[in-house]
């Protein structure tokens, strides 16, 4: 069920404002079908988080067009035009250039990357907000961009890189496939970050873009001789603080509204 | 005379490019030698990583000893160069039960060295899975104080920890996160900001000075000496979360004072009908009187068996009466 101020929501009104097969409408649903209850302080609140979960599917499906190739952080790579790559791995921005331009770049040139699946939900994330956010605002917000793993995320985006339980899976969220008995000679494949791209399906970078069962076998295929524990999909979910950052929305939409006026 | 082998002393004594030179010589002119040379059973693991190339080169492989073919097999998959790795896969027999004290040799002769940057990635990479294979594979838990150490050494060098940590905790043994604490004490700020990363700990505003230290480790080696016989690993690793917490509390076993195998908590003894019946009422106690049970619970079968027996059995309400009792005179 959703409540918009304490008032349960018009769905059908609501269902009306998205496109009929988009995903807004199959978030809407699983909301409204929930036993649990879903309460906005207002409309526009839950219109931003559909927003950013549409975002962020989209952000994910972008990266596995980008030919990014899959590199454990021993062997990643990075366009040195916008990131430094530091000794662990990671990839941190340069000062001289624009952050809204080293994020769009790693789309843009994915073939130029090379690194594991948590830090590609980073690149997701960070696409995501610079989609929803004006440009200006983004580059404000993340002059610091390190990129490895859930290590060092900015402080508006640091929930995503927290596994809670929820009520609901939604598209949108972060899932893990976790890997139990994993070749410990591989720890890379010791489980798989993945976007729920609404429908059944996830993208994890390395193995794709696929329903669950396609993941727990491309996990499973790197367990150690004698395993007998099969990979999984934990029921917990990384989420944005989408209160937060809707918060940080209106404050920077409300400051170009004064600009242009 | 020193106890190292030629091509180590060469390494050590006149650096890597003069130990390459010399090796691609030998190799070139004299193979019988070259092979002698690396085949040596104390020549040292930073050696043959460093000879690789040369290795390659002059394709040395088939006569080769096996620990050279197994270690190397490691770094060519960690170096991706997967047509390497499968050819020397296909060369070794399967299951050898030699790969143990390549595993340890590979760790032991290269746990101090370290590579020059462009190198050091590809070795650190063979050092991880050498230190995942011994203790997930082989269950060699003595290794365990030296990959603690290395894992705090690398992260004040920035460098990469998250798989060494990751091997680390393949021991599903809840007394190695004991060598984890000891860095609690460190005066070095570095160290116990890992300390506390690594224990699921709040790192002290105070930038961890050396009472806050050691405030921090009394109080963690209380907490793991009541919890130890409760607690089961989390699989909880830094590819999965920001703040992994290596850790679960079992309160139900914990209220039963019934030991769990850290590796899936399940209890090492099987759950007695009495004790089904104890823990469906536990069950329906909210979470702060589940937490003030349990830990009553443990400290009364500690003290007194034949008090917790009687009191374990009593209604759940009375259990909780009691509990807050005896536990605020505690306080």
């Amino acid at each position: 069920m959703i409540k918009i101020a304490n008032k349960p929501a018009d769905i059908a009104e609501f269902l009306s404002e998205y496109p009929e097969y988009g995903i807004e409408r199959v978030i809407i649903n699983i909301l409204d079908g929930s036993p649990h209850t879903y309460s906005y302080a207002s409309k526009e609140r839950l219109q931003f988080e559909l927003k950013l979960r549409r975002e962020i599917i989209n952000a994910a499906e972008a990266l596995f067009r980008s030919h990014m190739s899959f590199m454990t952080f021993f062997n990643s790579k990075c366009n040195t035009d916008y990131w430094i790559r530091t000794p662990e791995g990671g990839f941190a921005l340069r000062p001289d250039v624009k952050p809204s331009d080293a994020i769009r770049d790693i789309f843009n040139n994915g073939y130029k990357y090379g690194t594991e699946c948590a830090t590609a939900m980073m690149m997701i994330y960070y696409k995501a907000m610079l989609e929803v956010f004006p440009e200006e605002a983004f580059n404000q917000m993340f002059r610091n961009i390190y990129l490895m793993n859930w290590h060092m995320i900015e402080p508006e985006l640091r929930e995503v890189g927290l596994m809670q339980g929820a009520y609901d899976h939604l598209p949108g969220d972060r899932r893990y496939f976790i890997n139990p008995d994993v070749n410990p000679e591989t720890p890379e494949w010791q489980g798989e970050n993945v976007i729920d791209l609404g429908n059944g399906v996830y993208y994890g970078h390395g193995i794709g873009r696929y329903l669950a069962p396609a993941f727990i076998n491309a996990l499973n295929q790197n367990r150690r001789a004698g395993a007998d524990e099969s990979a999984y999909l934990l029921d917990s979910v990384g989420r944005p603080n989408f209160d937060r950052l809707f918060k940080l929305y209106q404050k920077v939409s409300t400051t170009a509204i004064s600009l242009i006026a | 005379m020193n106890n190292l082998s030629y091509l180590d002393n060469l390494r050590l004594n006149q650096g890597a490019d003069r130990l390459k030179n010399e090796f691609a010589d030998l190799a070139a002119k004299r193979r019988a030698v070259a092979l002698r040379h690396i085949n040596n059973d104390k020549l040292q693991f930073p050696t043959l990583y460093i000879l690789m190339p040369e290795i390659t080169a002059f394709d040395l492989y088939d006569q080769m000893i096996q620990r050279n073919n197994i270690a190397i097999r490691i770094c060519a998959n960690k170096s991706r160069d997967f047509a390497l790795a499968f050819r020397l896969e296909r060369m070794l027999p399967r299951g050898s039960e030699n790969n143990r004290s390549v595993y340890k040799w590979m760790f032991d002769t290269g746990l101090y060295w370290e590579a020059e940057p462009g190198m050091r990635e590809g070795f650190d990479a063979a050092i991880d899975a050498a230190v995942a294979l011994l203790i997930a594979v082989h269950k060699d838990t003595s290794i365990l104080p030296a990959v603690c150490d290395l894992v705090f050494r690398r992260y004040r060098s920035e460098l990469l920890i998250h798989d060494l940590a990751w091997g680390f905790f393949q021991s599903y043994d809840p007394v190695s996160l004991l060598l984890i604490a000891k860095y609690l004490l460190s005066d070095d700020a570095k160290n116990i900001e890992l300390a506390c990363r690594l224990l699921h700990l709040t790192m002290p505003e105070t930038g961890g000075s050396a009472n806050c230290g050691q405030r921090l480790y009394e109080q963690y080696l209380a907490w793991f000496n009541e919890n130890n016989p409760y607690l089961c690993f989390t699989e909880e690793h830094f590819q999965q979360t920001s703040e992994p917490n290596p850790l679960r509390l079992d309160h139900e076993a914990k209220y039963l004072a019934k030991h769990i195998a850290p590796k899936d908590g399940q209890p090492l003894e099987p759950v007695t009908p009495d004790e089904t019946t104890c823990l469906i009422r536990f069950r329906k106690a909210s979470p702060q009187d589940q937490e003030l049970l349990s830990s009553y619970s443990a400290k009364l079968h500690r003290r007194n068996k034949g008090l917790w027996q009687e009191w374990i059995g009593s209604g759940i309400s009375d259990q909780v009466e009691t509990a807050m009792a005896e536990m605020q005179e505690v306080l």
